[in-house]
């Protein structure tokens, strides 16, 4: 009995003497300082420290390769670009590394008789990078020319390259015109003209702002002479080849950053955290925050006990979480800031015919036949058969808006009376009896729809569909699986699946954007769709057009054309437009919900008590 | 006889025993208990609409919903007859495998046992969960392979215990008693060797049934495992992982969605270790009364 | 005999390449976020990596590399597998370490009272307690463990250590020797980071060792339980030796070897580390590399972990059949 009692003694005190040791070197070892009592009365935690949790991991820290959206948060604190928006408005661009934003109006973009199309940025002389080197327009030049060398797999400048060089990549280029040739066009491709760059694009391409303008993302302007210094490419012809499509191991600029924006890079530990630095030498002034961490916190309970505690600053809150933060003390919780990521429901015309998510692979009760979607009426009444209403109420408990089609909610030239589909399940009664020469309403079917392991919105957009039409004849059967993510990749890109949930995250605030990637031949959603001839014969001609024409008038003609033509050709289901909720520290003042709020730009942020 | 009576003298043993009669009882007639109403196979566990918070109880549902509008009562009675199936295959495939394996490798000796036990480390370094996931990405998620994947790895654990007990028990002397009886070796093996050494894993077996639902819940969180929506009770108590804490008002507020799924697994568990502790007492030749 | 057993289970595991398409293998090189669009560039990445080579080039370039000592770049992890193995592999034994302690010293304390006390009153209450501590999935307990102390007391944080230590130690000057936090705080003199690791370890290592405590309870009890009931048991208690003398002299040392086995087969169970727990407590170890290299595919990292952990494995069973033969002399191994 002594024993045991003695045993629970020391238990206790160890405990206490462990957590009371950590709280004590905390107050001296730390370089922030621990709490500030404020005036008004509220501890700060760390008042010169912003603390992020969030669950995305960084791939990489090339802003060049970047491929999550996540990831582009730490380019856009880190680096700057040509252009940029001011905060929370997507639609105006002002001028960053550039003095002045080119327009048709002032001159600095001219188009040709030919087409060939020149935009001069003059380049602001007293931006220090965080070495204290001063930007030149060599750093612009450079920055670009090795994006396309190195084969940039961002989502923008991938969109750019080929309208820069006209072929979809640098080792396709050299492919087709042999180096020489291809050299030459990338050395004019930019050209530095005293204070300024001038690029010499082969046609108008109306983006091209917009993408200076991502914030640092694909655009973000890299240090010549530091990059050198690193190993990346060095700039010159001779060179060029060796450097073609490096891998992630390869790439010397993948766990550094050095740029002019706002914040220094400080380290990288993966998949844990990341940390910056405030630059005092920033051109547009010191940012008020000494510090930033962008920490890893994988579970999304164990992220809001942080934010409880104090731990954490800021951090995005899921629909179902609302509960354990609205009315917490001490945080604050924005709702429904919208955001710009477009989800869609996508019919895959022409599946591999070995799939094994078709059944038997015939028209009959137990299957449907590979090219089941190529027959529009199928796709219209599969479009009655999603309910809006229970997905975006009940699922998402409203946190989501209706799209009206391929252009998102907010951008230019998005076109609130396009038609839209709406649940009826009359009408989707009527086009699946019209289905297959109305053989289908007899026969049946049976599919295999898939979902991405553990992306509820998936699966509850698929059960929703499948509820639906089994509902409308007792022979139609859709069955439900789920894959591993790794899993779900590969099964799209082998065409193996009848229906892909994936969507659109505009980094340009463009309708080219959207529409391109949805609707042209080369936009990637064709070819999974299987559709890509049916683009290159309607929707083409139309997006090439939007690409290159600066007509606001033709460009508004054109867009609201080609939001009518998907809704004709019914290519997919837009079954939601994200909206985030976010939760911060009473005391965080400063945020502006971006484009994706979840995206942070450090640059106003500061800790205070109001 | 003699020893069931024993077994019935002994309150835990008979508890254990009452409980798993009780989920017993329940998985029999879980289609008059819960009767499926759509055409779906009975173990997706039925929905009520597809609401992102869940649902208190009520008369449609007496246990609630979880989120996704899954409803909890439904999903514990079929869950049982899950709990029971994959639990019960499970252990008995591997009980056998691992006592053959293990007991004769050790028995024998030699090449044969060096053999086995390199099989057996293959076996164990082999990560589970890899395995698993990459079956699920290859064959499709579902239970039963989630019951293959559970004895491909399971029963290395038996093969290495009951090992460890041949290998003290053969050398006693009422082995080589026997030996010297001239007793030929498979009666030895039979009679002598494997009653003697089979305690520690009939204690394992015990606690192996109720954890193997434990191991589907763990699965779940990692997202490979029994498909969304099975009836099964450790993905429901992955379910309920987002909604233990509750609101802030009150962190209880969705009590109904871990209270029923953990009551279920407890009482199931613990039925089980009863009666295998008891079990194994009874069995015990050289057990003392006191 | 061990490289051949590596040599085995490398091919197992890469056979299972077979199984699966380039596309499946390059996920790993894709973020697994919504917030991807269809722009991935597959084909690209696919001749980039290699992955549409035949099985047997894959492999034999795998083999030549590790031969020279190179593990080759986890994709999931972004660093080289063996800069990996290194950063994880000694988190994961320091948790091991701390949970294995409560194991053993927990297990053996419990088992050896319940069996004294035998279907007397502690031995219910252990049996039903421990029953609790096994039926409760480890993320729930975690959770709870977590609320108790972090969200109500706010004494025990999650993470490996806190954010000023992670300072001093990533950032620093900090020298890492051996890899081992515990021990290379204390070589560099910092005791108050050794202070603020070791506390950081106390409730994940409770949240995965309660099942382990409860199965090794168990074991000891009924190994106890068996050999108490032994001739040369009896023997001694007809000598006239003190009850406590009969169990810890004689009765414990042949009682122990189950539970020698069943350590075996805990250590290969705590080495894959518990994904769970370090998931909910966000301490980055073993498991976690293990299990996000396994949902990317990302076999650079299989591959090596799978051989470490082997290596181990291996290596314990070796010890604990030396341990068979310390502890009860007439078991002879060949």
């Amino acid at each position: 009995m002594k024993r045991n009692i003695l045993l629970i003694l020391v238990l206790i005190s160890t405990v206490s003497l462990l957590s009371a040791a950590g709280t004590k070197e905390s107050d001296q070892g730390s370089s922030a300082g621990q709490g500030t009592a404020d005036a008004a009365g509220m501890n700060i935690k760390n008042p010169d420290t912003f603390v992020e949790a969030t669950s995305n991991s960084v791939e990489t820290l090339d802003p060049q390769f970047m491929l999550s959206t996540a990831t582009m948060e730490l380019s856009y604190n880190v680096y700057d670009s040509l252009l940029d928006h001011p905060d929370g408005d997507m639609s105006k661009l002002i001028p960053s590394i550039a003095s002045e934003v080119p327009t048709l109006e002032n001159g600095l973009i001219k188009i040709e008789s030919d087409g060939t199309t020149y935009i001069t940025f003059p380049i602001r002389t007293n931006i220090k990078f965080h070495n204290g080197d001063t930007l030149n327009p060599d750093d612009v030049e450079y920055t670009f020319k090795r994006a396309v060398v190195v084969g940039a797999q961002t989502s923008s400048l991938s969109m750019l390259t080929p309208n820069l060089i006209g072929e979809n990549s640098f080792s396709d280029l050299i492919d087709s015109v042999g180096f020489e040739a291809a050299w030459n066009t990338l050395d004019e491709l930019v050209m530095v003209d005293g204070d300024s760059v001038v690029f010499k694009l082969p046609k108008a391409f109306v983006p091209f702002l917009g993408i200076m303008a991502d914030g640092g993302n694909g655009s973000a302007i890299l240090s010549k002479s530091w990059s050198i210094e690193q190993g990346a490419w060095p700039g010159t012809k001779e060179t060029a080849q060796d450097f073609l499509n490096i891998t992630m191991e390869e790439d010397p600029l993948f766990d550094k950053m050095m740029g002019s924006g706002p914040f220094k890079f400080v380290a990288w530990e993966p998949s844990k955290r990341i940390v910056l630095e405030a630059f005092s030498d920033y051109w547009q002034g010191a940012p008020r925050i000494q510090r930033v961490v962008r920490t890893i916190v994988p579970d999304n309970q164990t992220a809001l006990l942080m934010l409880k505690n104090g731990d954490a600053d800021f951090t995005t809150v899921s629909v179902s979480d609302l509960g354990q933060v609205e009315g917490a003390p001490g945080i604050k919780v924005l709702k429904n800031l919208p955001s710009t990521w477009l989800m869609k429901i996508n019919f895959v015309m022409d599946m591999d015919k070995g799939s094994s998510y078709i059944g038997n692979g015939t028209l009959s009760e137990g299957g449907i036949p590979n090219n089941f979607f190529s027959d529009i009426n199928v796709r219209k009444a599969f479009e009655y058969s999603f309910d809006w209403d229970v997905f975006i109420n009940d699922v998402f408990l409203g946190a989501a808006q209706k799209p009206y089609g391929p252009v998102l909610v907010g951008f230019p030239t998005a076109n609130p009376d396009n038609p839209q589909y709406y649940f009826d399940t009359a009408k989707a009664e009527e086009y699946f009896k019209k289905a297959w020469g109305g053989k289908l309403w007899d026969t049946g079917f049976t599919m295999t729809a898939v979902y991405s392991s553990g992306s509820t919105h998936r699966q509850r957009a698929l059960e929703i569909l499948k509820l639906n039409i089994e509902n409308l004849n007792p022979k139609f059967h859709i069955e439900l699986a789920s894959l591993p993510w790794a899993g779900y990749v590969g099964a799209i890109k082998e065409s193996q699946l009848p229906l892909t949930l994936f969507g659109i995250l505009p980094d340009v605030f463009d309708p080219y954007y959207p529409l391109f990637e949805h609707m042209h031949s080369a936009g990637g959603y064709a070819e999974w769709g299987g559709y890509i001839d049916l683009a290159k014969e309607k929707f083409d001609p139309l997006i090439n057009e939007l690409g290159t024409n600066y007509d606001p008038v033709r460009r508004k003609e054109i867009s609201w054309e080609l939001q009518k033509m998907d809704y004709d050709n019914a290519l997919s289901i837009f079954h939601f437009q994200a909206v985030e909720h976010v939760a911060m520290q009473d005391y965080v003042q400063g945020y502006v919900a971006g484009a994706f709020p979840g995206n942070l730009d450090f640059y106003p942020i500061y800790k205070e008590n109001k | 006889m003699e020893k069931l009576k024993q077994f019935f003298k002994n309150p835990l043993g008979v508890t254990g025993f009452i409980l798993i009669l009780f989920w017993l009882m329940v998985a029999l007639f879980a289609p008059v208990i819960a009767p499926s109403h759509s055409n779906n196979s009975p173990y997706m566990i039925e929905r009520i609409g597809f609401s992102s918070l869940p649902v208190p109880p009520s008369e449609d549902a007496p246990f609630g919903l979880t989120s996704g509008g899954y409803n909890i009562f439904y999903g514990i009675v079929w869950g049982s007859r899950t709990a029971f199936r994959v639990g019960l295959i499970v252990v008995s495939t591997t009980l056998v495998i691992g006592v053959i394996l293990g007991g004769v490798g050790s028995f024998i000796g030699g090449a044969l046992d060096n053999i086995i036990m390199r099989i057996t480390d293959l076996v164990m370094s082999f990560p589970f969960l890899i395995a698993v996931i990459i079956m699920s990405i290859v064959l499709g998620k579902g239970i039963d392979k989630l019951i293959i994947a559970l004895i491909l790895f399971g029963w290395r654990n038996y093969a290495r215990v009951m090992r460890s007990e041949v290998l003290s028990i053969k050398e006693r002397d009422f082995v080589s008693a026997a030996y010297s009886l001239g007793m030929n070796r498979i009666r030895i093996f039979l009679v002598h060797i494997v009653p003697n050494s089979i305690f520690s894993v009939f204690v394992l077996a015990s606690l192996d049934i109720g954890t193997m639902v434990l191991i589907s819940a763990s699965l779940s969180f990692i997202g490979v495992g029994a498909e969304p929506g099975y009836a099964d009770w450790g993905q429901m108590i992955n379910f309920s992982r987002n909604w233990l804490l509750g609101t802030i008002d009150n962190p209880m507020t969705y009590w109904y969605t871990y209270l029923y799924p953990s009551i279920a697994i407890f009482s199931f568990v613990m039925g089980w270790t009863l009666m295998g502790d008891t079990l194994r007492d009874v069995l015990d030749p050289k057990m003392v009364k006191r | 005999m061990l490289p051949v057993i590596l040599l085995f289970l490398s091919m197992l595991i890469f056979s299972l390449v077979m199984f699966l398409s380039p596309y499946e293998r390059l996920a790993v090189f894709i973020p697994n976020a919504d917030a991807v669009g269809s722009s991935i560039p597959f084909d690209e990445l696919v001749s980039k990596y290699g992955l549409d080579k035949p099985f047997y080039v894959q492999y034999w370039d795998w083999v030549q590399r590790v031969a020279n000592g190179n593990l080759g770049w986890s994709p999931s992890a972004r660093m080289p597998v063996a800069d990996a193995l290194k950063r994880y592999f000694p988190a994961t034994v320091e948790l091991m370490l701390v949970g294995g302690l409560i194991v053993f010293l927990g297990g053996i304390y419990l088992g050896t009272k319940s069996a004294r006390n035998h279907n007397k009153f502690f031995d219910q209450a252990s049996r039903v307690a421990t029953t609790i501590g096994v039926s409760l999935p480890e993320f729930i307990f975690g959770l709870l463990l977590l609320v108790l102390f972090y969200g109500i007391l706010g004494i025990l944080p999650p993470g490996q250590m806190s954010a000023w230590a992670e300072d001093v130690v990533y950032l620093g000057s900090f020298h890492h020797y051996t890899g081992f936090l515990l021990l290379d705080s204390l070589l560099n003199g910092e005791l108050y980071i050794f202070w603020d690791v070791l506390k950081h370890l106390i409730l994940p290592a409770l949240a995965y060792s309660i099942g382990l405590l409860s199965v090794m309870q168990r074991i000891v009890r009924s190994s106890l339980l068996e050999t108490l009931k032994k001739d040369f048991v009896t023997t001694a208690r007809a000598k006239g030796l003190a009850e406590s003398v009969v169990i810890k002299k004689h009765a414990r040392r042949n009682s122990l070897l189950p539970v020698v086995t069943i350590s075996g087969s805990m250590v290969a169970k705590m080495l894959g580390g518990a994904a769970i727990v370090e998931t909910v407590f966000n301490y980055h170890g073993m498991g976690m590399f293990i299990v996000v290299a396994a949902q990317g595919l990302d076999f650079p990292a299989i591959l090596g972990s799978s051989l470490l952990i082997g290596v181990i494995i291996v290596v314990t069973n070796l010890v604990v059949d030396i341990l068979y033969t310390i502890l009860d002399p007439t078991v002879t191994l060949e």
